[in-house]
């Protein structure tokens, strides 16, 4: 047997993801005068540590998941997991990404109110270590020749992200966090995650502030942006709604330093 | 830069960073710091501000038959042109095939083949980051029956062939030994000196039938002897204590090191008294 044949042989007996489980037990030396283990008991403890130490980066990644579902139920969602998404990437740190679409399409965990919390525990995950800017500061924008103010375009942090739920994902995150329950509910939820000071923060937000920071994340000016509030709430209210969202805004520390040239 | 160190644990930072701790250098897992901002890296340059640091890998997968990974080793290039580390080191091991990661530190059959095919892989790595690399030996549950080498030849003709140096884990040699039924001094023994770059020290788990290495327990008795009998062969190499799970308060930590220090400087003036002795001996004969 080759160097790589040996090593997909060992892979393959230490993940069980092939049923060829016999080929490899004659390749492990049986020692002498050690009767302790066989060779196949000897082999087991890989596989013990591979299933452990992926068992334990999952619920690391999905702590709330983990809370919700309990002991049984979170070993057979890690245990279908494994099996149908072994790890690929050079980094655990991005293993669980595919949890979420796992969960949308594998009964039975593809229940709208697990899947959302799986996705929101992944965003919270994902935006952790993400590239660091100087954020937009009032000052800065102060600054500005109020003349120029329609024509300027902002940009989003890079460690920002916008989503939307089924169900009321935040509660029952901040819940399970707070071990408070609350009960889950069928809502259209419209939400927005950044980070900020090395925090991942989130916020529900209404339809029409997460559907102007969709916009302006797409490179709609700040014009354009009271073009589409006035849709909604007329040409007089629109420009003072918009910069009552453009302060929390940046208060919040979503959008980053622009030189607006 | 002290030969002292200790691995760097996030739940240890407010307190190193109030205290600054006498330490000599912190170790961190090179695999947390590949993203390029936030906490983790804003960590490690504040730690970095008052202390040398060193980068520990676990998936560098050197021993892997599938091609090296272009995108880990790109990453890896850039942290470390960007923080400089005193060195990095990673497991002379494999983890990944047909790009299943296991993310284990797997054994290799010790052979003439395996060796060449490290040494090579080695040398390609070093060459791409341009500074020289550093492997920890393994804890081992079985051994393979294809192997026509020990395991101290075998790291040693690696060592001399690839210009790489060693991680010597005397806690993974104590793992080893006893579930493999060798004796760690003969080992230790048979290491070349000038191949070590580093020591590790651990604790492991006795599960009866054999013992695991965990880094979740003090390191034990046998561990302190078997490092007393590096240092004295050894000299003064860098040394530090690896713990991963049950973490401690670092005060904790601290006399664990305290322990090592200790030995390590009692080695150390053992030999310098008998070096002394010795060259008094020779001024006396002349
Ligand atoms: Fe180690």
């Amino acid at each position: 047997m080759n160097f790589h044949a040996f090593q997909q042989a060992f892979l393959n007996q230490i993940t069980q993801t092939t049923s060829e489980t016999t080929e490899i037990d004659p390749l492990i030396r049986v020692l002498e005068h050690d009767t302790r283990m066989t060779p196949h008991e000897r082999l087991d403890i890989y596989v013990r540590d591979y299933r452990g130490r992926l068992y334990e980066v999952l619920k690391e990644h999905y702590p709330e998941t983990y809370h919700y579902l309990g002991d049984d139920d979170y070993l057979a969602l890690f245990t279908a997991f494994i099996s149908a998404c072994p790890p690929s990437s050079y980094s655990l740190r991005y293993w669980g990404e595919q949890l979420p679409d796992f969960c949308e399409k594998t009964a039975p965990f593809n229940q709208p109110e697990l899947v959302d919390l799986i996705r929101f525990e992944w965003t919270i995950h994902d935006l952790y270590d993400g590239e660091d800017v100087s954020v937009l500061s009032s000052d800065a924008l102060s600054q500005i020749d109020p003349e120029r103010w329609m024509d300027l375009c902002f940009q989003v942090i890079p460690c920002f992200k916008l989503s939307q739920a089924e169900s009321n994902v935040a509660a029952l995150w901040q819940s399970l966090n707070d071990e408070k329950p609350v009960a889950t509910q069928a809502v259209d939820t419209y939400l927005v995650h950044w980070r900020k000071d090395y925090m991942v923060y989130f916020r529900d937000l209404t339809q029409q502030e997460w559907d102007c920071l969709e916009r302006l994340n797409e490179g709609n000016s700040a014009g354009e942006l009271c073009e589409f509030l006035a849709k909604d709430i007329g040409d007089e209210a629109a420009p003072q709604i918009f910069i009552q969202y453009l302060q929390s805004w940046i208060n919040d520390g979503m959008l980053q330093e622009t030189p607006f040239d | 830069m002290q030969p002292y160190g200790l691995g760097f644990r996030y739940p240890h930072y407010q307190y190193i960073k109030e205290h600054l701790p006498d330490v000599g250098w912190f170790e961190f897992i090179t695999e947390n710091l590949m993203e390029p901002g936030g906490r983790p890296r804003e960590v490690l340059d504040s730690i970095h501000r008052d202390y040398p640091v060193v980068l520990h890998g676990v998936s560098l997968s050197i021993g892997s038959t599938d091609p090296l990974n272009q995108t880990y080793l790109s990453r890896l290039k850039d942290l470390v042109d960007e923080v400089e580390p005193e060195w990095i080191s990673d497991h002379l091991c494999w983890a990944t095939v047909n790009a299943h990661n296991s993310h284990g530190l797997l054994p290799m059959p010790l052979t003439k083949t395996v060796v060449d095919h490290l040494v090579d892989r080695i040398q390609q790595v070093q060459d791409y980051l341009k500074r020289p690399l550093t492997f920890e030996n393994l804890s081992n549950y079985l051994e393979f029956a294809d192997s026509d080498m020990d395991e101290a030849d075998f790291i040693n003709e690696i060592m001399q062939r690839s210009g790489a140096s060693l991680l010597l884990d005397i806690n993974n040699v104590y793992v080893s030994s006893m579930n493999l039924k060798r004796d760690p001094v003969e080992f230790l023994d048979k290491m070349q000196a000038s191949h070590i770059r580093q020591i590790h020290l651990a604790g492991h788990e006795d599960c009866g039938s054999y013992l695991f290495d965990t880094h979740g327990a003090p390191v034990c008795h046998e561990v302190w002897d078997l490092f007393r009998v590096a240092c004295q062969k050894l000299g003064s190499i860098p040394f530090m204590i690896e713990r991963d799970d049950n973490v401690p308060e670092f005060d904790e930590l601290m006399v664990e090191l305290n322990q090592a220090r200790a030995i390590h400087d009692e080695a150390i003036n053992e030999q310098k008294t008998q070096t002394d002795g010795l060259r008094s001996v020779s001024v006396g004969a002349v």
